[in-house]
């Protein structure tokens, strides 16, 4: 029965898949990008309609496109020849452009790249437990990070290993470690675009297009002389003088049309000048030469406008697809790479495949894929991606490698047994489409595992029993421009699952399980939907969502989503002068816990920030934050709660004896009151100010820092009323060593009055190494709680690059 | 006192009719949240004989009466004294959900909606003919708004190296939570890989309070970079929510802006061009022929007749060819406006150049 659930949702996913592609195939044909259309493609089609334009406007003689082809007077085979020639250049043109290069000249299959390793330890004396608290017998922990790029039949892929020793000593350290491969799809991208730059010169690419401009140009050209000289040679008959034209003012690609005529007339100048005794003014030859000049004049005018307005030749130039300069930003558009590669460049297959594959993960890798897709997950396993033209896709397979042990160590995780292992698969729009659009699908295994539990070892992160189970979401994405500068973004997903083995056939659960129907279903309360406005209104950014999530949609791959929440949330963002900055947030939550609702939680949140730049030394900004809630927790009745935190905070620089100050001030004030389990209220308030001023003395940086914090708490050791002050300098001992010296005094209301040092070194002592040492020791003076009296901390890492 | 009486109710409350002779232990405020919490009970053994026999739970909503789940445990072996259900058990069991909405919400999400619930688990003996047993706990399952961090905010860069860090608790919040908070650097990747491997900076345990001053046992925070913070809340050593993972960057001053990666040109050529232009820093290579210490120079404001402008960047010189970069960031110049710069080197004519001023970031 489970297995043919599965079927069913994949087959109702595929479905879906289907209708979208449809739908996208269907959009990417009807918007075909004009650029970098196949160069191939286009000179035969170009040149078979070219053929067919001219035979048929021999026929058609009235036609104006090759006008200046009938000029020569039905000479048809002196035309044929034209069209020969017109065709035969692009021939050679096109043969050059056929013959690929090859892309990578170097054969090596594995060309290793640079290698970055470092060690980092880590030493705290936490002689109270009061910080690591059930974590206080880890005193020291060291970690290493080994990464390294190298290139693998010229794909550049990744590799690293990060690790540490962990929160436990010995035995149990796997989830500490994460290893990583990955291909390195920019990297490569890039280097093709540079290969391809250096090696293709951009105006082969165009020379195909610019000689069929120009043929068809010379055309023009030659009717335009042969009507000329039949001009020129009936005035000569008649008057029994030759009119000469200057060099090339048949030239049509010449634009200044001011210059032609000067340069016509000044040869009739020239000439009446030199017959100006012979010649009156009234002589019929000189003027009938000047009516003849106009005469050319306006006729190589015309003719160039008939050229420049020719279709054809508008279209060839509207097709050229980049000048020499934008060349390499031409082939930085999606698209136009994979064509210009497939067309001259010669690349094995996979190659090839690799330039349409965005994304190669193995080993342990961050996977984060939008609201309602997988979020904050560590996967343990595969994830890849595809995307061309036409369409995306992606798979990801693995097991699941989140357990945190640093945050859950000795603790049960209450909060939701995770997932054991996942298998999810992605379809949608590719490159060329104006909207970006994919339907996922994951599923996830819940099974139980006897190490999950908490073992012997007591600071083991445990889980609670796992009973087996399979959960799957089916989510769709779209994100569309309905306008510049006005994007809408839609999420919908469903989530469906059940225990695997309440399946028997008399259950109730049998009869309504969720699988037995994927669109269908009881209710609303599996689905989440979110619409998400982000845009420019009235020269300000503005963003506005809605979001709801049912109260029984469950997505395992992102666990922070609140089940039984709507949300709506509004922020504007708006330059009022130059220099001040407003932005302000508001979003109102409404979330109700159980199908009765008798449980409830509103909140409103606001948050204002202004911000006022003098310049880059001078600034003000000021936040207002306030949260309120309203809930019935109990079911006994209402509790009301917030907290509010007020932010000044400025930097102003000062002279002193020719020396800049720089300054940094922050007064912030919080409160808080949350409501408790025993109709009570958890209250505190806290006031900080902090003062940095900061100065060069011989370029080296002294900082002084005092820190004032007032609170009304009086139990926890590190949220007391404190006051600090601070004096750090660093400055360059040797070429190779810097130091940094900082001296304070700290005063701990409730616990310890302590004067400290912090000592630093950093040194290269090798071009490829570098070493960081930081040690801090704080000594008590006036001692209240002698556990806390004496601190040290260090650390110390080493860093290799070679 | 509700607590109290809740745990007193739900730890030591038996049914009627049930001789203890097998008695069940279940928290049920704590473990009666999920599905998967229901597998983790003890159960005393005071028969002095092992049983064998299968558990029977089932969870009822009681104010609308509405009856949510069944589970059955497969058959097992309970040992005399007290032990934990074994886990591989619980998870073997057949789950059969009612249909009602309870039902089916916690079907899908296994996690029990907020209620007054009645857990009871029942012992049925696999002999036939043995006594079976039975206790249900009454408990009031409560919602819980989940943690979440309010400062630093995601995103934000903040000029403080000790930073208050504080977040909002689950609510309703109880005196017996406790939080744990890690705070690391952010290097390579998103922030839940950072957190996972890279060794905590601040990892504080078993905090009472709501905020918390950064530890001045601990090195600050470091200009420049960016760090990862998450909060869990527990209570009774089960984790009761996560908080969303944040970062936020240490950051004072404005960075610096990027600088113009032109070459050298020797300063006595500049003269000879038009105006030269200079984006963000005059960049020229200067021969000092003494030990002159410092680059004698000024720069004049043409526009605003030939003021001289004050607090130009200190040049520092060796003896020798020079590469010199002047940073005229800090100096206030406005974008597009002209300015002469005055070079005086020992014991030789003065040296002028006129330049624009630019401020633009350059295409990698």
């Amino acid at each position: 029965m489970n297995s043919m659930s599965i079927r069913q949702v994949l087959g109702t996913a595929c479905t879906i898949l289907l209708a979208n592609c449809i739908v996208v195939t269907a959009f990417s044909q009807e918007k075909k990008p004009l650029v970098a259309d196949s160069l191939k493609s286009k000179v035969n089609s170009e040149i078979k309609r070219e053929l067919a334009e001219a035979k048929g406007k021999l026929q058609l003689p009235t036609t104006d496109t090759l006008l200046p082809l009938k000029a020569l007077k039905g000479k048809k085979g002196e035309l044929i020849g034209e069209l020969n020639s017109l065709l035969s250049e692009p021939k050679a043109i096109q043969q050059q452009l056929l013959s690929k290069m090859a892309l990578f000249d170097d054969k090596k299959i594995v060309k290793p790249g640079r290698v970055n390793a470092s060690v980092e330890y880590t030493y705290l004396q936490d002689t109270s437990g009061m910080e690591l608290g059930s974590l206080n017998s880890l005193g020291s922990v060291y970690s290493y990070d080994f990464s390294t790029g190298i290139t693998l039949f010229q794909l550049p892929v990744n590799f690293s290993f990060r690790g540490m020793n962990g929160v436990y000593t010995s035995d149990y350290t796997s989830f500490n470690k994460l290893f990583k491969f990955n291909f390195d799809h920019q990297k490569y991208i890039q280097t093709i675009q540079s290969k391809v730059a250096d090696k293709l010169d951009p105006d082969v690419l165009t020379a195909f297009t610019m000689n069929r401009i120009n043929a068809i140009k010379s055309n023009y050209e030659k009717a335009l002389r042969s009507e000329i000289s039949e001009l020129q040679n009936e005035y000569a008959q008649k008057y029994k003088s030759f009119v000469a034209l200057p060099e090339g003012v048949t030239d049509l690609s010449k634009n200044d049309r001011s210059v032609l005529r000067s340069k016509l007339f000044a040869e009739a100048k020239a000439n009446s000048a030199a017959m100006a005794d012979s010649a009156m003014a009234g002589n019929e030859a000189h003027e009938k030469r000047v009516e003849l000049l106009e005469k050319i004049y306006q006729k190589i005018i015309s003719d160039k406008d008939k050229f420049e307005n020719n279709k054809l030749v508008k279209q060839l130039k509207s097709n050229l697809p980049f000048t020499r300069d934008s060349y390499k930003s031409f082939l930085k558009q999606p698209g136009n790479l994979d064509k210009i590669v497939d067309e001259h460049m010669e690349l094995s297959t996979i190659q090839r495949l690799f330039m349409n594959m965005t994304k190669v993960d193995l080993g342990q890798n961050a996977v984060k894929d939008g609201d309602f897709s997988l979020q904050n997950v560590i996967n343990s396993g595969v994830n890849t991606e595809f995307k061309n033209k036409k369409v995306s896709g992606g798979f990801i397979y693995g097991r699941n490698n989140n357990i945190n042990n640093w945050l859950q160590a000795g603790l049960t995780s209450g909060v939701t047994n995770e997932y054991s292992s996942m298998t999810g698969f992605k379809l949608g729009t590719g490159s060329g489409s104006a909207s970006q659009q994919f339907i996922a699908v994951n599923f996830f295994d819940f099974k139980d595992f006897p190490q999950l539990g908490a073992g012997d070892n007591p600071l083991q992160s445990a889980y609670m029993a796992v009973p087996q189970r399979r959960d799957a979401t089916i989510s769709f994405h779209s994100g569309f421009e309905v306008a510049p500068k006005h994007k809408i973004v839609l999420d919908v997903s469903k989530s469906f699952g059940s225990y695997s083995n309440n399946m028997s056939p008399d259950s109730q659960a049998y009869k309504t399980n969720a699988y037995n129907n994927l669109l269908g279903g009881d209710g609303k309360s599996n689905y989440a939907a979110m619409v998400d406005y982000k845009g420019e209104i009235l020269n300000s950014d503005v963003t506005v969502f809605i979001k709801k999530v049912g109260l029984g949609y469950n997505n395992p791959g992102n666990v922070l989503l609140r089940s039984g929440e709507t949300k709506v949330g509004f922020g504007v963002v708006r330059k009022v002068v130059k220099q001040m900055t407003v932005k302000y947030n508001i979003d109102f939550s409404k979330r109700d816990f159980d199908p009765l609702k008798r449980y409830t939680n509103r909140s409103i949140n606001n948050k204002l920030q202004l911000n006022y730049r003098i310049n880059r030394n001078n600034r003000v900004g000021l936040t207002w934050q306030h949260t309120s809630y309203d809930s019935r927790l109990l079911a006994a009745g209402e509790s009301k709660g917030g907290n509010t935190r007020i932010q000044a905070d400025g930097a102003y620089s000062v002279r002193v004896a020719g020396r800049k100050v720089t300054n940094n001030v922050t007064i912030s004030h919080q409160q808080m009151n949350i409501p408790m389990l025993l109709d009570e209220n958890y209250k505190s308030r806290s006031v900080l100010l902090m003062h940095t001023s900061s100065i060069a003395l011989n370029r080296n940086p002294l900082s002084i820092t005092f820190l004032l914090n007032r609170s009304d708490n009086k139990d926890y050791l590190f949220n007391t009323s404190l006051f600090t002050a601070e004096a750090n300098y660093s400055y360059q001992v040797a070429k190779t060593i810097r130091l940094g010296n900082s001296i304070g005094y700290y005063d701990n209301v409730g616990w310890n009055k302590q004067a400290g040092i912090k000592q630093q070194a950093s040194a290269t002592l090798k071009e490829w190494l570098n070493i960081d040492v930081d040690l801090t020791y704080k000594k008590a003076v006036d001692i209240t709680r002698p556990e806390l009296a004496n601190q040290l901390f260090i650390t110390a890492g080493m860093h290799l690059n070679f | 006192m509700k607590l109290i009486y809740l745990i007193i109710t739900g730890l030591f409350f038996v049914c009627p009719g049930t001789y203890a002779q097998f008695v069940f232990f279940f928290q049920p405020e704590i473990y009666g949240r999920t599905v998967d919490g229901l597998g983790s009970f003890q159960v005393q053994n005071l028969t002095g004989a092992a049983l064998r026999g299968q558990v029977v739970i089932t969870v009822q909503e009681t104010v609308s009466k509405t009856p949510v789940v069944t589970i059955t445990t497969p058959v097992t072996n309970i040992q005399p004294g007290t032990v934990s259900f074994p886990r591989n058990v619980f998870s073997g069991s057949l789950f059969k959900f009612s249909s009602n909405a309870y039902a089916n919400i916690t079907n899908q999400t296994k996690k029990i909606p907020p209620g007054q619930y009645a857990f009871c688990y029942q012992f049925i003996n696999a002999d036939k003919g043995s006594d079976d047993y039975e206790n249900c706990f009454d408990a009031e399952i409560q919602p819980l708004v989940p943690l979440a961090l309010i400062y630093p905010a995601d995103g934000d860069k903040i000029c403080q190296k000790r930073p208050v860090l504080s977040w909002q608790p689950p609510i309703p919040f109880s005196s017996s939570m406790r939080f744990r908070l890690l705070l690391t650097e952010k290097r390579e990747g998103e922030g839940v890989e950072n957190l996972l491997v890279n060794a905590p900076l601040l990892l504080l345990d078993n905090i009472t309070t709501t905020s918390i001053n950064y530890p001045s046992g601990h090195p600050d925070l470091k200009e420049g970079k960016t760090y990862v913070w998450q909060v869990i809340a527990y209570q009774s050593n089960v984790v009761m929510s996560r908080s969303e993972i944040w970062e936020f960057t240490v950051q004072c001053t404005e960075p610096g802006k990027q600088m113009p990666t032109d070459s050298y040109r020797e300063l006595k050529l500049l003269v000879n061009g038009n105006y030269y232009i200079a984006n963000r820093a005059l960049k020229f290579s200067f021969r000092n022929n003494y030990s002159i210490k410092r680059l004698s120079y000024a720069i004049y404001d043409i526009g605003k007749g030939m003021k001289k402008l004050k607090d130009c960047p200190e040049v520092l010189l060796t003896q020798g060819l020079n590469k010199v970069d002047i940073d005229l960031t800090e100096m206030e110049l406005e974008p597009g406006k002209q300015y002469l710069l005055k070079v005086h080197p020992f014991n030789e004519p003065n040296i002028e150049v006129r330049f624009i001023y630019q401020d633009k970031d350059i295409e990698p």
